[in-house]
């Protein structure tokens, strides 16, 4: 059990004496997934586990505002979220760089060059609008649950998505067109 | 132009991304440990070992600058053998030709500043003694200097 699992489990054994939402098993089953949703927005692995960690001490801290009936997954997820967002807001100043040029590598490179491709794409997305990539895409969830987990209409959802597809497909179909 | 589907362009997200959490899920750090940002651990080493070499510049240029200002004095009446003496209090100097004179110290303090002394105090500060002289032909305040 890690530190954070410890901590959670003592303090709410304590205070909600086996409250509906067991949140040190749902932090042990969910933080993989929202570290891949932190990662998508953040890019950074260090930074999505900081993100997860700030999530979950959120989640922690205003556990009286979730309401029953809610999932905790898209509870859990919007925290995520705005957390990811947070961060990265906070370290705007970081410049990144990529190691590998896609263009040169061969076919049998594709699993990283399609996550190099990716990782391209999103660095030109607004942060917003990765946040919509990942719920989609690595969460799985639709657009209607996006549009209730962010808090945004179905159109902003909507609108994100196409504008993020359409910038994976210009960087596809000019790769495409140079090879 | 060649045309990429939605098909297409969903495949590689969901693939891409995949990847981007497969790769980096190796450097995810411990749960509960969070990193030191490199600017806060630099001055936090940085910041300590400044002060300490600035603390021994100090303490190293008080000790060169006492050496120098403690030269040894020529020897006189005063200065060898000399005792505690309250403000207020009067001692006798007797000189071998017998003459001798009361010497009561009135006041002393720092002062800073030009002073008529040589060679002037290495650190500007130097102590000021008022002291009043009796002798058969007289009294009067005199001012005596200390760097």
């Amino acid at each position: 059990m890690s530190t954070v699992e410890e901590a959670l489990a003592a303090d709410l054994g304590g205070i909600d004496g086996g409250s509906e939402v067991d949140w040190a098993a749902t932090y042990a089953a969910r933080r993989d997934r929202l570290y891949g949703l932190a990662l998508v927005i953040l890019r950074e692995s260090n930074d999505a586990s900081d993100a997860v960690q700030s999530a979950f001490e959120k989640a922690l801290r205003y556990r009286g505002r979730f309401r029953e009936g809610v999932a905790p997954d898209a509870w859990l997820a919007r925290i995520t979220c705005n957390e990811a967002i947070s961060l990265a807001r906070r370290r705007r100043i970081r410049r990144w760089v990529t190691f590998r040029d896609t263009d040169a590598m061969s076919a049998e490179d594709a699993p990283v060059v399609e996550r190099l491709v990716v990782e391209d794409a999103l660095r030109r997305l607004h942060l917003k609008h990765r946040a919509v990539v990942g719920l989609h895409y690595h969460d799985g969830y639709g657009i209607d649950e996006i549009a209730s987990i962010l808090g945004i209409p179905r159109g902003t959802v909507a609108s994100r998505l196409h504008h993020a597809r359409a910038v994976l497909r210009a960087i596809l179909q000019k790769r495409e067109s140079q090879s | 132009m060649i045309d990429v589907t939605d098909r297409v362009v969903d495949a590689t997200y969901r693939r891409g991304i995949a990847a981007l959490v497969a790769d980096g899920a190796h450097l995810q750090p411990e749960a509960g440990r969070r990193r030191i940002p490199i600017l806060v651990a630099a001055g936090g080493i940085a910041i300590p070992m400044a002060a300490l070499v600035i603390a021994a510049f100090v303490v190293i240029a008080g000790h060169a600058q006492r050496a120098t200002a403690l030269e040894p004095a020529p020897a006189s009446a005063s200065t060898s053998g000399a005792e505690a003496v309250q403000v207020g209090q009067t001692v006798r100097v007797t000189e071998p030709n017998g003459s001798r004179v009361d010497v009561t110290v009135e006041n002393v303090f720092f002062a800073a500043g030009p002073a008529a002394l040589n060679p002037a105090p290495a650190n500007g500060l130097f102590m000021v003694a008022d002291v009043t002289v009796s002798s058969a032909v007289g009294a009067g305040i005199e001012t005596a200097y200390s760097a």
